[in-house]
């Protein structure tokens, strides 16, 4: 991938927090968006990597039976590149699963963050401990579904 | 052609494999909580819950997901939900635009140099 949008990529999602809080001046779109950026990067450059890896030979098909763009897209590129599509978004719920709980410690609100916290600062180390627990499960669920689709996807050529 | 019988051995063996697999994660987990457990009830005194506590608000937490007797706080099933509504939007959207940027750069040769 071009290193401008390498650039991009290692900032931390929660470094994103004050500009969007600034500019939206809205805490639960600012989350929103935190997740947006935690789990665009790794579905870009795993779809990038995936359609410019396709074999030459599925596109000059498509040439030759001179396919609109859309065919071309959905019937080739796109079934082409699932696999890799698929590993992206797989790593993306992940490090967007992981990013979830900082904001929600730093703004309150609902959500399971603010939960850790709040419990925190009760002391109840029990209830603390407990939704570690959960969130770890969740993230492992989270995973194999998307695991599940990948091992439909697959192809071999 | 497999014969039916080498096929079968084969479902046998995968079977065993899988039974094992399960067999030593639980075996595992078991070890982790009484290692735990035993560890947490001998020192005490460095303030993490054990893990029989920690199963006992897990009882009474997943007994009220909603509403939290007394506190009147929302429960870890509100909160988890809060998070995971969180995730769904901000994932779906995120993904539908890295799959359109990501068609688009890989296959401009410009944009993208392996």
């Amino acid at each position: 991938m071009n290193r401008t949008w390498q650039v991009l990529k290692p900032i931390s999602p929660l470094a994103w927090m004050p500009l969007f809080l600034y500019t939206i001046k809205d805490s639960s779109q600012s989350a929103i968006l935190v997740i947006f950026m935690s789990s665009l990067w790794p579905t870009l450059a795993n779809t990038a990597f995936g359609v410019a890896t396709i074999k030459r030979d599925y596109l000059n098909v498509a040439a030759i039976l001179q396919l609109s763009w859309w065919r071309r897209l959905v019937t080739v590129i796109l079934p082409a590149a699932a696999p890799a599509i698929v590993a992206g978004l797989r790593i993306s719920i992940g490090s967007a699963w992981v990013a979830i709980v900082a904001p929600r410690m730093l703004i309150g609100g609902t959500g399971i963050g603010y939960f850790v916290w709040n419990e925190w600062n009760n002391l109840a180390l029990t209830s603390v401990i407990f939704a570690i627990l959960a969130i770890g499960l969740i993230g492992v669920l989270l995973d194999a579904v998307l695991g599940r689709l990948s091992r439909r996807l697959a192809y071999t050529e | 052609m497999k014969s039916f019988a080498i096929r079968r051995r084969e479902a046998t063996t995968m079977q065993r494999d899988r039974l094992r697999v399960i067999g030593f994660s639980a075996l595992l987990g078991l070890a982790f909580l009484f290692l735990w457990q035993a560890l947490t009830s001998v020192q005490p005194a460095a303030g993490v819950s054990g893990a029989l506590a920690v199963g006992a608000t897990a009882v009474q937490m997943l007994a009220h997901p909603v509403l939290r007797p007394r506190t009147e706080r929302q429960g870890i099933g509100l909160q988890l939900a809060a998070s995971l509504g969180r995730l769904g939007v901000g994932w779906v959207v995120a993904s539908v635009v890295a799959i359109m940027g990501g068609v688009a750069l890989g296959l401009s040769p410009t944009l993208y140099e392996p």
